[in-house]
């Protein structure tokens, strides 16, 4: 009985000091990671946009080029000059989720920018899909009828098609539904923006 | 997604252990003979399939909560309790099979695909239904694994005449990278 | 005659056991998920390797240091949230403070909390023996550890990228060996050098 009791005690113990360094690290640090994923956003809608601003004054130059709509309760970030909508996007990847930022250009189908702003895949195979790099064959590309991501072939270049990561089909084939998904979903809030 | 076809594909074209390459260390230390293989792969279906379940409303639990950060280390302790009490359990009511799982339950512990697979249904946004299928064939697919790089085993230890240096679990890898070959030939199988 | 005498002393065996004689991937065969994955292009390795190195030292002391309190019974689950613990809680603060380091290492984390060498050192060595040999311990198996990944990447990065840390090597009309940045790559490259080693440190298991 008595051996039983230490191994209570032990792990009441244990589990009270976890809990206690999860909860103050989370008091100490979440403030500061909120803050850090807010201008990471606004500075990939500016860098989509491009345009320039420093660490600063990047709040300001945000709310001055930037209009939020919520439309449907979807979050639709406007660029006052040129018209392009960016909003975010996220799914399921191999290992963890993906997470990231789509710009449209006004007519709301051809791709301007993407960005990969979280994922946990394959260091040096799916991780490739975060590089800019990568990214940029996105450009151009339309959404409509739906994005496709196959394996390179001469014969085909669709205007709806970007080539896959080599090695990495599953990230690939995710990194495409997603987009997708969250497209197609956003379908109606998109049709009511502007005129 | 069918239940059907998350069965089948979660066995053969994503095979946790031949193209995930998780839980390989106790793929390689418990793959020597085929009646080993068996009391570890049975194991891990056991303890993979109740931890999935299990995790499934804990999972949902924290998300209304919203402590979904701590989810990582809800999961493993759930599992270190799950493979505690399941030891506890088998010892007093049916010794027999707990005789027969012997030092496996306690490793298992150790074994990432119990912990992944509790992460992938996170992160694939499954539902209970699909959490259980995919729990019981991921870990029936693992077993199928070291099952079979048992049986070449046993049958290389007789027959063949491997470097000794490559010996024992330098041949392994060997042929589990020509296992994992063959198993890619499964991708095309989509669903 | 000190350099002769360092030879004996526990600090040198300690050093060479990890980084050779007990490597934790040529004769312990521990933490293969995580190499397979990583050593597939060299700065992924090194990376993993200095994260693994890293944590295995933190936890392996802090093991070391509460060791005589464990129950044997839970000790395996209180070496899991030890480990976890400490990594999530690293994280949490890189990404607070230095949020672009964090972003580079955000795929390898959940990766170092499953690597089995951590366990292992915390098992084998760090429950037994004090904190300063733990921690010196830590650091030799996590050298070994990263010596291997980073050969076993600079094989695997040549032949499927014909790069060296992402610079061209090999001429471009080279054919790239696709299946060597896959899995059973992986598992052949890291075989054959478990061979090529172990025939080195003569260790042959029968």
């Amino acid at each position: 009985m008595k051996k039983y009791m230490k191994m209570i005690v032990f792990v009441i113990v244990l589990g009270t000091i976890t809990s206690g360094v999860f909860v103050g690290m989370e008091a100490w640090t979440g403030p500061l990671i909120q803050a850090n994923a807010a201008n990471e956003i606004k500075s990939t809608i500016l860098d989509a946009n491009g345009i320039s601003y420093t660490t600063g004054n990047i709040n300001e130059v945000f709310e001055e080029n930037i209009t939020i709509q919520t439309i449907d309760g979807f979050e639709f970030f406007i660029d006052n000059t040129s018209g392009s909508i960016s909003f975010e996007f996220e799914g399921g990847g191999v290992w963890g989720p993906i997470e990231g930022i789509i710009t449209l250009q006004r007519d709301k189908e051809t791709i301007r920018s993407i960005r990969v702003l979280q994922q946990e895949e394959t260091p040096g195979l799916g991780g490739v899909v975060a590089t800019v790099k990568y990214l940029n064959q996105f450009e151009g590309i339309k959404m409509v009828p739906a994005l496709e991501i196959n394996i390179p072939d001469a014969n085909a270049n669709k205007p709806n098609e970007v080539d896959t990561i080599t090695g990495a089909t599953r990230t690939s084939k995710a990194f495409e539904e997603m987009l997708n998904v969250s497209y197609s979903a956003r379908l109606n809030a998109l049709a009511k923006i502007g005129g | 997604m069918n239940l059907f076809d998350l069965f089948i594909s979660s066995i053969l074209n994503n095979n946790i252990a031949l193209t995930f390459i998780l839980g390989m260390c106790p793929l390689i230390a418990i793959s020597t003979n085929v009646k080993n293989a068996k009391g570890m792969g049975l194991a891990v279906v056991f303890v993979v399939t109740i931890t999935g379940i299990v995790n499934y409303p804990i999972y949902q639990l924290l998300k209304a909560t919203n402590t979904e950060n701590l989810a990582l280390l809800v999961f493993i302790i759930t599992i270190a309790a799950t493979v505690q009490f399941l030891e506890m359990f088998l010892d007093k009511y049916f010794p027999k099979i707990y005789n027969a799982f012997g030092i496996f339950l306690p490793l298992i512990t150790v074994n990432c695909v119990v912990l992944a697979v509790s992460l992938f249904f996170v992160n694939r946004n499954y539902t209970f239904l699909e959490t259980a299928t995919f729990s019981f064939a991921s870990s029936l697919g693992w077993m199928m694994a070291i099952v079979l790089v048992a049986g070449v085993r046993e049958k290389m230890a007789v027959i063949s005449d491997v470097p000794r240096g490559l010996a024992g679990k330098g041949i392994v890898f060997i042929v589990l990278g020509i296992l994992s070959l063959a198993f890619m030939g499964f991708t095309g199988l989509s669903f | 005659m000190k350099w002769i005498r360092l030879k004996y002393t526990k600090w040198y065996n300690i050093l060479k056991n990890g980084i050779a004689h007990n490597n934790p991937i040529v004769v312990a065969v521990l933490g293969i998920c995580s190499a397979l994955a990583v050593s597939n292009k060299v700065e992924n390795a090194i990376a993993m390797g200095l994260g693994v190195t890293f944590v295995v030292m933190a936890s392996s002391s802090v093991v070391s240091l509460i060791r005589n309190f464990i129950p044997p019974k839970v000790r395996m689950v209180t070496y899991m949230v030890i480990i976890s613990t400490f990594v999530i809680a690293v994280q949490m603060f890189l990404a607070a403070y230095f949020p672009a380091i964090n972003k580079a290492l955000g795929a390898y984390v959940g990766l170092i909390i499953t690597n089995c060498i951590v366990m292992g050192r915390a098992e084998a060595f760090a429950v037994k023996n004090p904190v300063r040999y733990s921690l010196l311990d830590g650091f030799a198996s996590g050298m070994g550890y990263t010596f291997v990944l980073v050969v076993v990447s600079l094989v695997r990065e040549v032949l499927a990228f014909g790069t060296i840390w992402n610079i061209q090597v090999l001429p471009t009309t080279f054919p790239n060996w696709v299946v060597m940045t896959l899995a059973p790559g992986g598992f052949f490259v890291v075989g054959i050098f478990i061979w090529i080693i172990r025939e080195w440190i003569h260790y042959y298991e029968v």
